[in-house]
Formats: structure tokens, C-alpha cells, sequence
């Protein structure tokens, strides 16, 4: 995804795409950051209880666990609030 | 729910995708007839070795209006770029039609409108600047029209004023498209805004507060 995002739209679209199990250069790809910020953001998700690291046919894999639902439910609601409340540009 | 959030974000789409190709064929046409006007007018002036300054000053000053409508082309194409990828993608995600790629639409399109913010109000420079650039040709080609009035034929007479409506068409575009632009500006601000509040909420999950 190109275009600037807010620390929290990363953290939706890592926890997101980890809802199935990734490895690292698919996340960094997928979201399109450079190793060194992806590897710091994906250390923040662990340390949170986010995301879950397991070793898999000997890759590391991230999978998004439980406790990261109560941010991804509350993301989703806030944002499509943001489409349904407001203003509407019409020509 | 998100039936509904979607088309109102298509809506959207539609609406503004209609805008910047107003705003592409409005720089163009700009561009075309400041052209067309500085060719048959300089050349003369080439031919014969002789310089108006009356004309030359004009010719400088439709130099100046491709200029900007150069700049009001780019600006258009700049915009254009990642939006067209965005509306591609929402027709593909309407199919879908979850709730993930819902918000996964509408996080791209906030961080396009952040990253694009700064070309859509050039959008609103390029088009008044034209659009004022063209109301005083419209201005300066009916006065030109109306002192030659009883020596001009009924041909000429006609190009004159097809030239003066266009300018006049094109100079009222101009300068009602920026406030097409203010208000979907508007509009997105008041959503980024809302998202910075988002973001203080989502902190306070985040840290587990």
C-alpha cells in the first residue's frame, strides 16, 4: 500500500494479513515498509501479545492471536464510522 | 451496513474520478487553445521581422496561461495516479463485499488523500488562475468584437464568437471547479481529523489502558 499512513492503519493491515500464518518478508512486502521499521513494528505487535512468532518447517511464522481482536474490531468500527458519519462529497 | 458504507465510498469515487477528468480536460483544452492562439500570432511577427509590443505583451501573457495550465495538467495526472488504482480496487473489493476489505479501502484511500493532499489544492490554483486567464480573453475578444463589428463578415463574425464562448465556457469552469475541490477537500479533512481521534482511542487499546 502506497500513500501515508498512521502508525494504527499498520498495525491493522500487519494484524490483518497475519490472520493467516506470514513470514516476515511477506509482511514487510505485503505492507510495504523496509525491514528495519517492519522488524520494530513487528516487535511492538509481539510484545503487545498481538501477534505470535512459531517456528513452521523450520520458517518463522507470525500469526495474529486473539487478544489483537479487541484492537482489530474497535479499527474497523472507528473507520468505517468515519464514511458513515460526516460529511459526503457529491459534484 | 457496509452495503451501504460502500456505496456511499463508490458515490464518492464516481464523483471525484469525475472531477480530475474535468480538471485533465480543462488544463488540456487550456493548453490547445493558448497554442493555437500563439501560433497564428507569432508567426507574423517571425515573417516579417517586426515586433508589437501590444502583441507580443498578449502573446507573453498566453505564454504565461499554457504555463500554468501545464502545471494544472500535472497536477490533474498526479492526482489521478494511485486514485485510478483505488477505484479499480474498489469494484474488485465490492464483489467481496466483507468488512475487512472495506476498511482495507478506506485506509488506502485516507493515506492517498494525506500523501496527494498538497497536488489537490494546486488543482485549485491551476484552475482559477486559467479560468480568470480565460474570462479576460472572453472580455478582451468581445471588446476586440465589438469596435470591428460593422467591418467584420458574417464568417469571421462567427469564429470571433465561437471563441468567445469558449473562453467564457472555459473560464467559468475554471473557476467553479475549486469550489467543487474545497468541498471534497472539506470533506476529507473532516474524516482525517476524526481519524487523529481514532488514533488517541486505538493508543489507549494499544497500551492496554
Amino acid at each position: 500500500m502506497k500513500g501515508k499512513r498512521t502508525l494504527y492503519e499498520i498495525y491493522w493491515e500487519m494484524l490483518t494479513f497475519c490472520r493467516n500464518p506470514r513470514t516476515f518478508t511477506s509482511i514487510v512486502h505485503r505492507c510495504s515498509l523496509n525491514s528495519d521499521i517492519g522488524q520494530e513494528h513487528l516487535d511492538f505487535l509481539l510484545s503487545r501479545g498481538f501477534l505470535k512468532k512459531y517456528k513452521d518447517d523450520g520458517s518463522n511464522l507470525f500469526r495474529t492471536t486473539e487478544d489483537a481482536m479487541v484492537f482489530l474490531d474497535a479499527f474497523r468500527a472507528m473507520y468505517l464510522e468515519l464514511y458513515n458519519k460526516g460529511p459526503e462529497f457529491k459534484l | 451496513m457496509e452495503k451501504e458504507t460502500f456505496d456511499r465510498f463508490n458515490r464518492e469515487m464516481r464523483s471525484f474520478y469525475a472531477l480530475i477528468i474535468l480538471n485533465i480536460v480543462g488544463a488540456g483544452l487550456a493548453m490547445s487553445f493558448g497554442i493555437a492562439w500563439i501560433v497564428p500570432n507569432i508567426t507574423p511577427m517571425i515573417q516579417e521581422q517586426s515586433i508589437q509590443i501590444s502583441k507580443l505583451a498578449l502573446t507573453g501573457l498566453v505564454v504565461v496561461g499554457c504555463v500554468v495550465a501545464l502545471r494544472w495538467l500535472i497536477a490533474s495526472v498526479e492526482v489521478f495516479d494511485g486514485f485510478d488504482d483505488l477505484r479499480d480496487d474498489s469494484r474488485v473489493k465490492e464483489a467481496e463485499a466483507n468488512c475487512d476489505s472495506l476498511t482495507g479501502l478506506i485506509v488506502r484511500s485516507m493515506a492517498w488523500y494525506r500523501e496527494r493532499k498538497a497536488n489537490i489544492n494546486d488543482l485549485k490554483f491551476g484552475s482559477r488562475v486559467t479560468g480568470a486567464f480565460f474570462l479576460l480573453s472572453a472580455v478582451l475578444q468581445i471588446l476586440n468584437l465589438a469596435s470591428t463589428l460593422s467591418s467584420t463578415s458574417p464568417f469571421n463574425l462567427t469564429l470571433s464568437m465561437i471563441g468567445f464562448i469558449l473562453c467564457l465556457v472555459l473560464g467559468v469552469a475554471g473557476l467553479l471547479i475549486p469550489y467543487s475541490i474545497t468541498r471534497f477537500v472539506g470533506t476529507w479533512d473532516h474524516r482525517i481529523e476524526a481519524s487523529d481521534e481514532a488514533s488517541k482511542r486505538l493508543e489507549r487499546i494499544v497500551e492496554g489502558q
